[in-house]
């Protein structure tokens, strides 16, 4: 009974810390009607500010918490609101997503930079107080957590109904245009709501520090949860978000007292966060198919079969005459850049026609990795299974998480990713007790790899090119821009979405193979959930509608890790960069190959 | 007080409005009928500033208006209420009212059933009751000039005649009006002077009956 | 040949009734549906083109209920709509408009020019739908509908944003249909066209069937001058 007890207190605990950050992520998505996916990595990098004041700097924790929450943390609100948010109203989903996925991998780099990897020790505030209920202790930091709850939920409340800048957000909520010709300031509301919600970030990061520890990515991920929490209230609702925060804290905790602690069932609590978001999301309302106003998108022009295939001529032209000049090690390099290419080239597929954003796309590549790592042997039969293993998985997702669309399929992918994260890839089920597999090459030399990976890359791309040119390709974009009129004229939604899905898939599949036999070595640290977020990144910057946009953007991300190896701090400043250039062309998705094309830019009619 | 002359403005490469020039005279009611589809909605958004004329210039009390955002001018004394239900459904009835900056006790004198539910979501309350809590807004909030984009749409004849006796008196108190609707001789009873509009354009054709019925009538 | 009924359909959103309770046919020929605007027109459209389930009645096609039906099911038995709001798919020509609609009906692609010269509108064949004129892609619309070879057509403010002579294009097009066999519900605010090529209107106000009749019975109407004209 009195474990029980212990249990519910250190659920609530948490739940509170994850109300307060779901809290922020609810007021600003609300108001502004952005998703901001940086929310947990606001979080992180203010709580690494929080060490800095507190425990490098030596000032009083009270002082650190005040200035790191009451005004860094606003401050960078109101500029990512003024500077990177404000320029995205109105815009598609996809587009606001990658704009907060470039804040988030810009603040990671920022991150790195300014506090490079070490052990960085938080001291809990009021440590040396606590309380003992039975034979449980609650600690004073958690006796401080959930104060911060309570008051962070007070405050909120009285902002909502108590004031008249509170009833104006609200009003937004409901009808932002009509707000507008009520004389409500729309951007001065937003910005609020950008500076409360970043300050709830900071608070809420650095109430979790003493649990999760100071660490880039977990605490930039831990905001996973909070999506959990916040789409209980459908992203809208501040009491049950809170509800979600506190039920999805005692799950834990729970899960944490009560269940086996075997392998699977450990990797099965790290899931959790994920598994409930799929059951959140499932109980949602089918979303309806939108019906009214014309949509329509300009992408880059679609070469012709003749085009594609002198095209591909030329290509494979350039790659023969780099085989023979370059080392090997050079050519394995451009070879891992084609890897990573074709992958993008799913992504070219999925997002770029068909108009779905997928945050988990890299879990794919790790499903065919993991398949042909499996078989031990490579050949072009066992990339093919790779490929099919992957694209049974797409469909699986597909069929689940398709009842969703835009925002809400979005983050069910990320979902997914998680999910898949922590049972299968980041288990043993996939890269056995050691964390790594060896993998027998296709062919022996590094050319040949090159050679090889080419090969794919344009059979994939003129595949890729031959799909949009013909009937399918038509249906995707049909469904992209009037799913409604496609049902009316006897089309299956659904089965279309779902086809191109696993066809996505497959490519990234296929690419997944192909990354493990050039890696020779695949480990289970290759196929890290946070892959997914600089994938999206890189294929928007390069180009998402594209195949040399594809191509563009695999040598970016092999070119990446190279740079961070070689100059740290470079890779640093390379990501900050490439966070503010995905804020800067995010309305723009045909991305940088369409600068060199002097393609039309993204436009709505 | 409402002075638009040669106004373009459409969505994307499509042009809804093809010139457009009307004047409103201060302290006027103007009755803006025509057929769906003639761009009646698009120039209320014009006028509000949702929308930008793509040629053309829009002044309101004399003063160059085209650049003007929705919220500015809202705060300047422009009352704007749009087609459909331009209520915050979410919100009760009585903080639709506290939005609006103005007394609430008056809408209640005038609408009583409102005063019975102020506790109730509005998005809860009948059509006309939901029109009626809109239309409010011109009523307390004394604007220099209110925009009406249909304002008896899908209600009862009953309280289409309630809200006209509004617009009588927010006429005889001197306020500049132009009431968008597509069927009404009620408008144009009050109406200092009704304007076709169909295709875009004013037409020169005054005779509502011809425009709906064709020649036939 | 072919037959539709709508049987005692209401649809609520929350509190308001948008259609209420409503009955009515549609033969062969062309049946005019007006009302003024918020009659519950196009949300009847929606119903019988299954994209929105009513709270309570039927839709009966030929004999078959097909109220539980999804919107692509009613397209195989033949129902096809336009919309007053335009769906047309903006990213794709207006050629691959008309050949999605072919494919998914499995007919040859062939047929997209001749269904683009019929309503009048191959000279914008390989231009992107969203950059074409409003009555062009109305007409769009209607070649894309007509793609599915319907045997019932739902036809949403056809004439909107077309000119006379367009217009008059129009009307000899709906004549041609009906000879063709096929059925035509049409939601006109065009009177001459409602009362020159409809065989059947019926007449809907504040989500009711006011009432049905011939053109020239619906005209001398007292109720519909009073509901049109306030």
């Amino acid at each position: 009974m009195t474990a029980l007890l212990a249990y519910t207190i250190f659920g609530l605990v948490t739940g509170g810390a994850y109300a307060v950050v779901a809290g922020g992520l609810v007021l600003t998505y609300s108001t502004s009607k952005v998703f901001n996916v940086g929310h947990g990595a606001i979080g992180m990098v203010m709580a690494f500010l929080y060490w800095e004041l507190a425990e490098n700097r030596g000032l009083p924790q009270w002082l650190a918490l005040l200035i790191v929450v009451g005004v860094c943390a606003p401050l960078f609100g109101l500029l990512i609101e003024r500077f990177v948010m404000r320029r995205l109203a109105g815009a598609p989903i996809g587009i606001t997503l990658v704009a907060g996925v470039g804040v988030l991998v810009g603040l990671i780099g920022v991150a790195q930079v300014i506090w490079p990897p070490q052990a960085r020790p938080v001291r809990p505030f009021l440590d040396q107080l606590g309380v003992h209920i039975g034979q449980s202790f609650v600690s004073g930091h958690d006796l401080v957590t959930l104060v911060c709850a309570v008051l962070v939920a007070a405050g909120l409340y009285l902002l909502l109904n108590r004031t008249r800048t509170g009833l104006a957000m609200r009003a937004c909520v409901d009808a932002p245009e009509l707000a507008a010709l009520y004389g409500t300031r729309p951007h001065r509301l937003s910005a609020m709501s950008w500076a409360i919600g970043s300050a709830l970030a900071a608070l809420g990061g650095i109430l979790l520090t003493p649990v999760v520890q100071l660490d880039y990515v977990t605490m930039t991920l831990l905001v996973i949860t909070a999506y959990t929490a916040a789409l209980v209230g459908r992203l809208r609702s501040l009491p049950w978000t809170f509800v979600g925060a506190l039920g999805l804290g005692l799950v834990q905790s729970y899960a944490v007292a009560y269940l086996p602690s075997s392998q699977f069932w450990i990797s099965f609590r790290a899931a959790i966060p994920a598994l409930l978001l799929f059951v959140v999301l499932l109980a949602m309302p089918q979303s309806p198919l939108r019906i009214g106003g014309v949509r329509g998108s300009r992408g880059v022009a679609v070469p012709t079969g003749v085009a594609t295939g002198v095209g591909a001529g030329l290509f494979a032209g350039v790659v023969v005459v780099l085989a023979l000049l370059v080392d090997s090690v050079v050519a394995g390099q451009l070879a891992l850049a084609l890897v990573f290419g074709i992958v993008l080239l799913s992504m070219v597929l999925l997002t770029g026609y068909g108009g779905v954003v997928s945050l988990g796309q890299f879990t794919f590549v790790g499903v065919g990795a993991v398949t042909v790592a499996r078989l031990g042997s490579t050949s072009v039969f066992s990339l093919l299974l790779g490929a099919l293993v992957a694209a049974a998985v797409g469909a699986l997702i597909a069929l689940i998480a398709l009842r969703v669309s835009g925002l809400y399929l979005a983050l069910a992918t990320l979902g997914f990713a998680q999910l898949m994260d922590k049972l299968v890839l980041q288990s043993p089920i996939a890269f056995g007790v050691r964390g790594s597999l060896q993998v027998p090459r296709l062919v022996e030399s590094a050319s040949a790899q090159l050679l090889v990976a080419a090969g794919v890359f344009a059979l994939v791309g003129a595949g890729v090119l031959a799909v949009r040119r013909g009937r399918l390709g038509r249906r995707m974009i049909a469904v992209k821009d009037s799913s409604a009129a496609c049902a009316t004229l006897g089309m299956n939604v659904r089965w279309i979405r779902v086809w191109v899905f696993s066809l996505s898939a497959a490519i990234a599949g296929l690419a997944g193979g192909l990354f493990a036999q050039l890696r020779e070595t695949v480990a289970a640290s290759d196929f890290q959930l946070f892959n997914n977020l600089p994938l999206l990144l890189f294929a928007v910057i390069a180009g998402v509608t594209s195949v040399s946009g594809a191509a563009l953007g695999g040598l970016l991300l092999m070119l990446l890790p190279v740079l961070q190896s070689g100059f740290p701090a470079l890779a640093g400043v390379a990501v900050v960069l490439l966070g503010v250039a995905a804020a800067g062309l995010a309305r723009d998705p045909n991305g940088l190959v369409s600068w060199f094309f002097r393609a039309w830019s993204w436009r709505r009619a | 007080m409402i002075d638009l002359s040669d106004v373009h403005a459409g969505y994307g490469r499509i042009e809804v409005l093809r010139g457009v020039s009307l004047n409103v005279p201060r302290g006027t009611v103007t009755a803006l009928l025509g057929p769906n589809g003639a761009g009646k909605s698009t120039l209320v958004k014009v006028l509000s500033g949702q929308l930008r004329a793509t040629a053309g210039h829009v002044h309101l009390g004399g003063v160059h208006v085209n650049d003007a955002p929705p919220d500015e001018l809202a705060r300047a004394g422009l009352c704007t209420i749009p087609e459909g239900r331009a209520i915050f459904p979410n919100l009760t009835v009585a903080e639709n009212l506290r939005l609006m900056r103005g007394d609430a006790d008056l809408v209640y004198a005038r609408f009583p059933k409102l005063k019975a539910r102020h506790r109730q979501l509005a998005g809860s309350m009948s059509g006309g009751e939901q029109q009626m809590l809109a239309f409010s807004r011109a009523l307390i909030t004394d604007p220099a000039v209110v925009v009406i984009d249909e304002l008896s749409m899908g209600l009862a004849p009953v309280i289409v005649a309630e809200l006209y006796e509004v617009v009588k008196e927010l006429a005889a108190g001197g306020v500049t009006m132009l009431i968008v609707e597509q069927f009404a001789e009620t408008a144009s009873a009050v109406a200092d002077q009704v304007v076709v509009m169909t295709h875009g354009e004013i037409s020169e054709d005054n005779d509502l009956a011809s425009v709906y019925f064709g020649g036939t009538s | 040949m072919s037959t539709l009924l709508v049987e005692g359909v209401t649809v609520r959103f929350g509190e308001v009734i948008a259609v209420n309770d409503v009955s009515l046919s549609v033969d062969v020929g062309v049946t005019g549906l007006i009302g003024p605007n918020g009659a519950g027109k196009t949300t009847l459209f929606d119903v019988i083109s299954g994209l929105r389930r009513p709270s309570a009645g039927r839709v009966v096609l030929d004999d078959l209920d097909i109220t539980a039906r999804g919107p692509h099911q009613r397209s195989r038995l033949g129902v096809a709509r336009t919309f007053q709001r335009l769906e047309v798919f903006g990213s794709l020509t207006v050629w691959e408009n008309v050949v999605v609609a072919l494919e998914s009906r499995r007919r040859s692609s062939r047929l997209a020019t001749g269904l683009l010269e019929r309503v009048g509108i191959a000279e914008f064949a390989s231009n992107q739908a969203d950059t074409v004129p409003t009555g062009a892609a109305r007409l769009l619309e209607l070649a894309r509908a007509l793609a599915t070879d319907p045997c019932l057509l739902l036809l949403d403010e056809p004439s909107s944003g077309l000119d006379r002579a367009e217009t008059d294009a129009f009307g000899e097009l709906l004549r041609e249909l009906v000879g063709e066999g096929r059925s035509v519900v049409l939601v006109e605010h065009d009177m001459d066209l409602v009362m020159g090529y409809c065989d059947q209107v019926h007449v809907l106000n504040l989500g009711q069937l006011l009432t049905s009749g011939t053109p020239s019975e619906i005209r001398a109407h007292e109720g519909v001058r009073e509901a049109y004209l306030g």
